[in-house]
């Protein structure tokens, strides 16, 4: 079953959810299904400068701020690239990150890998994972690591949107955000509430929430105009409209 | 026009398309559109799978809300997702209403006008990485040959997705399906911006993307993303429905 790996994931969120794992709940998650010694994820404004959210593990800390410091690493090739870095081999002669690399090497870690997280044209930040030894990542790593960072991608908008802890994996399963109906809504959005696709995409949710519905109902109502956006009101459904 | 010389003009189109820097949503929309030509049916369409994932809508013949509904059901039920999973072919399957194989697919479908469907998986080195599906609203069955045909494109379509920037190892196929998808993403959101911003269908406003993007040799998802960064401003795109006054 070709859905195999994406239930694999809900399944640990969920796991983690229940054992109360806190806010380095989708790092840990990221790290264990990509059989990888720790994960971060950090957040992109808009100037593409990043923000840590979340790490699995002390060396996770370290690598973000590191790539602070630097102002280099894989998060960051990733998020600006929008395509998945590959550093399975720090100890090379020439290395791709000058600075970062031997802040890196000094803490043991051999090898690092970074995701965009993203939805559609919205840059949402970057997932970077690491190990202690030197090598590359297997196919099924690989893909691992770009349905991980996809689901991330959803929590992070179920986050912003004020989704309760505890509840992310239930969430998660609802919907797919990869609705079609959902971006062009959130595009309808943007341009009724002058605003970003990104917001648009947070109010849009939230506004699900609010209504205990789900965020393709909400845009289902927005793409046939029995709803629009306005701006300091919020949602208004008119049958008129 | 006999089916040669129509199969023939969808190949000499895709191949034009196949050059160096083409966008694989445009090129797959040209080949579900140039399917429902060359063969007996009436919507065509390209789902994907995301690594590991679900299968995703990914072009259409037609960008009506109609027949993307259609696949979108299909990222959890119906024959995409059967062939998918099977890596068989579909063939000639005619819809019934209710129907325990397909409990939400096939009522829809039925709904819609669509009488039979068929679905083509698209295998590369023995991964199956979407489907090529196909609906027809009157009765009849697809002949062998529309068959062969329908397998010839579904095989142009994986190629596409291959060759864009050519991939050569499992990280890079990944990247190619993902980047695909997200593209797909990319457009929609466009759509809606244009789509209220011009107050038109959704179907007028990939048309609108499309033609500026080819009338300025430029990338269909490259446009798209201008214009959700407010980069290009939806009003200046470029209107097929509206002829040029002389």
């Amino acid at each position: 079953m070709s859905t195999d790996r994406l239930l694999a994931i809900y399944e640990l969120i969920a796991l983690r959810e229940r054992e109360g794992t806190g806010p380095g709940l989708l790092c840990t998650v990221a790290a264990q299904i990509t059989r990888m010694d720790g994960a971060g994820v950090e957040i992109s404004s808009i100037d593409n400068s990043m923000t840590g959210l979340c790490s699995s593990s002390p060396t996770s800390v370290a690598l973000m701020d590191f790539e602070k410091i630097a102002g280099e690493g894989p998060s960051k090739s990733a998020n600006v690239s929008e395509v998945a870095i590959d550093g399975s081999d720090l100890t090379m002669e020439l290395p791709p990150w000058p600075v970062y690399t031997p802040m890196a090497l000094s803490v043991g870690v051999r090898a690092v890998f970074g995701f965009p997280i993203r939805l559609g044209a919205v840059r949402l930040g970057a997932l970077s994972l690491f190990r202690r030894e030197v090598g590359g990542l297997s196919e099924d790593q690989y893909s691992d690591g770009y349905l991980v960072a996809s689901v991330i991608g959803r929590s992070l908008l179920a986050m912003e949107s004020g989704a309760r802890s505890g509840e992310l994996s239930e969430e998660l399963q609802r919907h797919s955000t990869l609705d079609f109906a959902v971006h062009q809504a959130a595009g309808m959005i943007s341009v009724q509430g002058a605003m970003s696709v990104k917001d648009a995409l947070v109010a849009l949710r939230s506004h699900a929430f609010a209504r205990s519905t789900g965020i393709a109902d909400v845009a289902v109502q927005v793409i046939s105009r029995r709803s629009r956006y306005v701006r300091n009101q919020g949602f208004v459904y008119d049958a008129n409209y | 026009m006999t089916r040669e010389s129509l199969v023939v003009e969808a190949l000499v189109e895709l191949a034009d398309n196949l050059v160096d820097e083409y966008d694989v949503i445009d090129v797959l929309t040209v080949l579900s559109r140039r399917c429902v030509e060359a063969i007996d049916v009436d919507a065509a369409g390209v789902m994907l799978a995301i690594p590991g994932g679900e299968l995703q809508f990914i072009a259409s013949s037609s960008d009506s809300m109609t027949v993307l509904e259609l696949f979108q059901i299909q990222a959890k039920e119906g024959p995409c997702v059967d062939s998918f999973n099977s890596g068989m072919a579909i063939i000639n399957h005619r819809l019934i209403d209710p129907d325990q194989r397909w409990p939400r697919f096939s009522p829809l479908a039925i709904s819609k006008g669509f009488h039979s469907v068929h679905c083509l998986p698209m295998r590369l080195r023995g991964r199956t990485i979407g489907a090529l599906n196909f609906f027809r609203n009157s009765p009849g069955l697809l002949g062998d040959d529309d068959v062969v045909v329908a397998q010839g494109l579904a095989d142009i379509a994986t190629i596409a997705i291959l060759q864009h920037r050519t991939t050569l190892n499992a990280q890079l196929l990944n990247e190619q399906l993902s980047s695909a998808l997200n593209s797909r993403i990319v457009i929609e959101q466009a759509k809606g911006m244009i789509s209220q911003a011009t107050h038109c269908e959704m179907d007028v406003a990939f048309a609108r993307l499309r033609d500026h993007a080819r009338n300025r040799n430029l990338r269909l998802t490259e446009v798209a993303a201008k214009v959700v960064a407010g980069e290009v401003d939806c009003e200046d795109l470029d209107d097929p429905t509206r002829q040029a006054n002389p």
